[in-house]
């Protein structure tokens, strides 16, 4: 074995530091750098050399201050990082405004005829949780962070509530109502998704208007199904059938949606999967109403309840794949990157 | 802005690089006193494309190694200005105020 090819077996060790979705992408471009910046007869990386990528292969695995543009993942978690707390923000703006405007004690038909998208369960609760009101509100402030890229301060919200909900859990919740469990959920998938990925700023990079028209209906679904849920895990607002008429309406909807969406963006199986799972709950209720099916125990319904948003994470990740699909591997070996052209 | 990152878009502001070559452009630039190796470099290079200041031009294999060039994005160009305006400003005050204290003196 000649020097070069010694140096480079040597270099190859420690960019298998990195990981290896990055490696796929970068190591034959870094290697041939390395082996450029190599003083003549080098036959072994240099110390600054070695704890350069030591260093550097250590950041990309925390992915601290790191961006890596290319893994399916982890541009699916980009995506979900900017998407999820956009996708809560709405009925939680929503919820918030309504209590502002008519008080807690808004009455049941008017809240029922003009906002039936709205959970009636958090609109009771909020005016006497304060817990669930600083869950709403951070929840708003999080969608705030990463409209604006900054996911830093995203993070930094989502830690300071969960650590004010972990010392008033040691004081028994005496200030701060007790765990709300969706949205303690919530914050812990959004937490993980910027923490794991680059972040919304990378999220917002990938939406097209295909992604964007999915994401559109996937807002839709969640809404209507979180409202739906909530309705189903706390019980008491299934007799009128006012509600009946709405869920149906909102069940055809979603098939419409469906199908646009499955003829204009070619996501094909993706969508299709996506939205029967969206439509589980309404599926389920309609066929209490027409007794087919038996009214859900509180245990089954909370569990439908994290239907959605698990399926707002498919959809990203199907996005994502989709995107990543257009820009096919190399030949050689190396990952297309937006904007490349293959030699 | 770090001072990496400044001198990396500084580089990309004459045209397009690959790595070797925003590495020895950048000694050149900073007269030598800033030698990126190549963890630093494509670390930074990562952030800057993630944050749209830089993208990737094309690639190509050059003697059996891979070759990837960057370019600078149009919002690259204008970061860079506002940044390179930015310490001008700063250096024409502390060029100003020291000769006004040296006047004094």
């Amino acid at each position: 074995m000649n020097r070069p090819e010694e140096l480079a077996r040597h270099y190859r060790q420690l960019l298998a530091l990195y990981p290896r979705a990055y490696r796929h992408d970068h190591e034959e471009e870094m290697l041939a750098v390395l082996l450029d910046s190599a003083r003549p007869g080098q036959e072994f990386p240099r110390a600054v050399e070695s704890l350069d990528l030591i260093w550097g292969a250590l950041r990309m695995r925390l992915r601290l201050g790191q961006v890596y543009h290319g893994n399916i993942g982890s541009d699916a978690l980009a995506a979900f990082s900017l998407l999820a707390p956009l996708l809560l923000a709405g009925p939680v703006l929503a919820t918030l405004l309504l209590h502002l405007v008519h008080g807690p004690s808004a009455p049941d038909p008017y809240f029922r005829e003009h906002f039936p998208i709205i959970s009636e369960t958090y609109y009771a609760r909020i005016a006497t949780a304060r817990g669930l009101k600083l869950a709403m509100a951070g929840q708003l402030a999080v969608a705030i962070a990463v409209v604006l890229r900054m996911r830093r301060l995203a993070l930094a919200v989502i830690t300071v509530i969960l650590t004010l909900w972990i010392i008033d859990a040691g004081y028994g919740f005496r200030s701060l109502d007790t765990f709300d469990v969706f949205f303690l959920t919530c914050y812990g998938l959004e937490a993980t998704a910027l923490i794991a990925s680059p972040g919304p700023r990378r999220g917002l990079q990938l939406l097209s208007w295909r992604s964007g028209a999915v994401l559109a209906a996937a807002a839709a679904a969640l809404t209507g199904t979180w409202t739906l849920t909530m309705r189903l895990a706390y019980g008491g607002a299934f007799t009128s059938s006012g509600d009946a008429e709405v869920n149906a309406l909102a069940l055809l909807a979603l098939v419409i949606l469906a199908v646009g969406v499955f003829l204009l963006s070619h996501l094909g199986r993706y969508v299709v999967v996506l939205f029967a799972g969206m439509l589980c709950p309404y599926v389920l209720y309609l066929g209490w109403v027409v007794g087919v099916v038996p009214v859900p125990t509180p245990t089954e319904a909370l569990t439908i309840q994290y239907v959605p948003p698990v399926l707002a994470l498919c959809a990203i990740v199907a996005i994502a794949l989709h995107r990543n699909r257009r820009f096919p591997d190399h030949p050689d070996g190396t990952t297309a990157i937006k904007g490349t052209r293959p030699t | 802005m770090q001072e990496p990152s400044f001198l990396i878009l500084t580089a990309l502001a004459a045209g397009m690089q690959h790595g070797y070559g925003i590495i020895t452009d950048v000694a050149r630039i900073s007269e030598g006193r800033v030698r990126l190796r190549a963890g630093t470099l494509y670390a930074a290079l990562d952030r800057l494309r993630a944050d749209e200041l830089i993208e990737v031009d094309h690639e190509e294999v050059v003697d059996g190694r891979l070759r990837r060039y960057y370019k600078l994005s149009e919002e690259g160009e204008q970061q860079l200005a506002a940044e390179a305006a930015r310490l001008q400003a700063n250096a024409t005050a502390a060029i100003t105020r020291l000769k006004a204290a040296r006047g004094l003196a």
